[in-house]
């Protein structure tokens, strides 16, 4: 059971004096589906009274119910126990299926809308809610509906708390309207996001799960990749092939490069580790590789990001991310790497 | 049986964070072996720029599109440390991508100011993750020794400070990666440091388990078929 809920077996074992409690009766046995929507009202200083079956509910044709304060809401928990059964002959005498509530005598449908419908007679104003699988029991969903239920949550509605909450405000609002009390009342709760998100709070590992995990995280840190490592040339492991920026060795070309971005090999050579006449000689060398990795990402983005001119204009025009300054300078300043990266987080439309 | 060592300690007034590498990163598991973890199930959404998800047809035929593509994160991102853990970053707000495109500029929760961009896609996903560090709550920041300030600082900058040998790895990449280390965790729940509003949840999807009893999943809403895809495949 939730905290902040209480829940009571039987008829008699309700009352417990704690006025301020608003009562919701559960009609039918309390199971996974009602637990979890005791979860659900966590905090509505909710107390849930059970009746096991409709002939509990009504005496003699009233209904009877034996609580500290008038019910808040009903619940019909029809989807407890459904389940294929022997058709039989309902005391109405109209054919139906005998459904079993745990724990409890057999009920049959009749007897579950027999029971609704006299409690929306006589309680008009106190909402219904109808638990059911609707993938099995469509026609008693909707003869529910037409003998006064006002909302129906299914098991998969119950599994979200948010869901669950939302229901049972439909239900209020059908009987009471928006600017009811009771609809106040309820919690939309700390995980209840305003976009519909669930976002729950779940098991901590074990102190045994911890404890495998701190010798995991010992043995993974002996294996980390060094500073030097993650600084290292990323063309290869993000699929760059770039083959036109390459020279017949496969590496990296500082020439085929600098004319890619439009410049003069005496400028490009700033941006590089070796010296221009070098360069000039070897613009291949293995020396320059990892300074020449972000250049190669940068244009493999921009080629189809924005490719042509549109990419060259994109290089020469200030960008606000750049401290004011063109993405071609930065590069030649030593900031090529931060260029590659912006443009793969627009291509990859990383959240940053 | 000797007892596991315990876990490097900063002293009093140092934090965990600007320990020597390796032992921050057992620090902060240790402290992340604390925390709660939630379950997050929810419709996600994610930006992608129309001609990724459709590129030029390579010989052989056109690949399928691959809106949950994420391993460009390698290359760093604010969780993701430069060469991994690779990480899917996806938004719990619809106008949070567009934002973290630069199509869209936001301030005070209002568009002011849109830039002309070719034509991008946001794509909504199905998410059920479990095992999820939430930055948002206030009780983990405390645990972890994190201030807001550590969540939106600038990674890039720090990032190369790292490189360069002359800074402790940021802060939030060495949580991603000291959760990621413990297996214990499929991804972290933060705050948007782009929009005031938004929040995103980055994903390992190396972590992500598939039939486990709470298996996780992520798929891409679409009808067509066009851009279906799920994590893990």
């Amino acid at each position: 059971m939730a905290a902040g809920t209480t829940a009571t077996r039987g008829r008699t074992r309700s009352a417990r004096g704690s006025h301020g409690n608003r009562i919701v009766v559960v009609v039918g046995p309390r199971d996974a589906s009602t637990r979890r929507l005791e979860a659900a009202l966590q905090g509505a200083s909710v107390q849930f009274v059970y009746q096991a079956t409709p002939a509990a509910l009504l005496h003699e044709g009233e209904v009877a119910v034996r609580a500290p304060e008038r019910p808040w809401l009903y619940l019909f928990n029809l989807a407890a126990g459904a389940r294929p059964a022997p058709r039989g002959r309902t005391p109405s005498g109209r054919r139906t299926a005998r459904r079993t509530v745990r724990g409890a005598a057999r009920v049959t449908d009749v007897e579950w809308l027999d029971a609704l419908r006299a409690v929306n007679e006589r309680d008009p104003e106190t909402p219904i809610l109808v638990a059911a699988d609707a993938s099995r029991q469509q026609k008693l969903i909707l003869d529910a509906l037409d003998a006064g239920a006002d909302e129906v949550v299914g098991p998969e509605v119950l599994r979200i708390p948010a869901l669950a909450r939302r229901r049972v405000r439909s239900a209020l609002a059908n009987v009471r309207g928006t600017s009811a009390d009771a609809w106040a009342a309820l919690p939309t709760g700390p995980d209840d996001l305003d976009d519909g998100a669930v976002v729950e709070w779940e098991d901590g590992p074990t102190e045994a799960e911890a404890e495998a995990a701190r010798a995991r995280v010992r043995q993974a840190v002996a294996r980390l990749p060094t500073r030097e490592e993650r600084s290292g040339p990323l063309a290869e492991l993000l699929g760059v092939t770039v083959p036109e920026l390459r020279a017949p060795s496969g590496r990296l070309d500082a020439k085929r490069i600098a004319a890619c971005l439009g410049v003069s090999l005496n400028r490009f050579a700033a941006a590089m580790p070796v010296r221009r006449q070098s360069l000039d000689e070897t613009p291949d060398s293995a020396r320059i590789q990892a300074a020449l990795d972000p250049f190669a990402r940068a244009l493999a983005v921009l080629d189809v990001l924005l490719p042509g001119d549109v990419g060259r204009q994109w290089l020469n025009a200030i960008h606000p991310g750049l401290d004011g300054t063109t993405p071609l300078a930065a590069m030649l300043d030593g900031r090529a790497e931060r260029v590659a990266r912006l443009l793969e987080m627009i291509r990859d439309g990383s959240l940053v | 049986m000797a007892a596991a060592p315990r876990p490097p300690s900063p002293g009093p007034s140092a934090r965990i964070w600007k320990l020597p590498h390796a032992d921050a990163v057992v620090a902060v598991a240790d402290r992340l072996l604390g925390v709660r973890r939630r379950r997050v199930q929810a419709t996600l959404h994610r930006a992608v720029y129309n001609k990724y998800l459709h590129p030029l047809a390579p010989p052989g035929g056109t690949p399928p599109a691959q809106p949950l593509y994420y391993e460009g994160s390698l290359s760093g991102r604010r969780y993701t440390p430069r060469l991994g853990p690779a990480g899917l970053y996806l938004s719990f707000d619809p106008s949070t991508p567009p934002a973290e495109l630069r199509a869209v500029i936001f301030e005070h929760g209002l568009p002011v100011n849109s830039e002309e961009h070719d034509p991008f896609t946001v794509v909504a996903v199905r998410a059920i993750v479990h095992r999820v560090l939430d930055l948002t709550d206030s009780a983990t920041l405390t645990t972890l020794d994190l201030g807001p300030d550590d969540l939106t600082a600038d990674w890039e900058h720090e990032q190369e400070e790292y490189g360069a040998g002359r800074a402790p790895m940021p802060a939030t990449q060495l949580l991603a990666l000291a959760a990621h280390a413990t297996r214990e965790f499929a991804g972290i729940l933060y705050p948007s440091a782009r929009t005031d509003f938004g929040r995103n949840l980055v994903v390992f999807p190396d972590r992500l388990r598939r039939r486990a009893r709470n298996a996780d999943l992520l798929e891409v809403i679409d009808s067509t078929g066009r851009y279906a895809q799920r994590l893990p495949p």
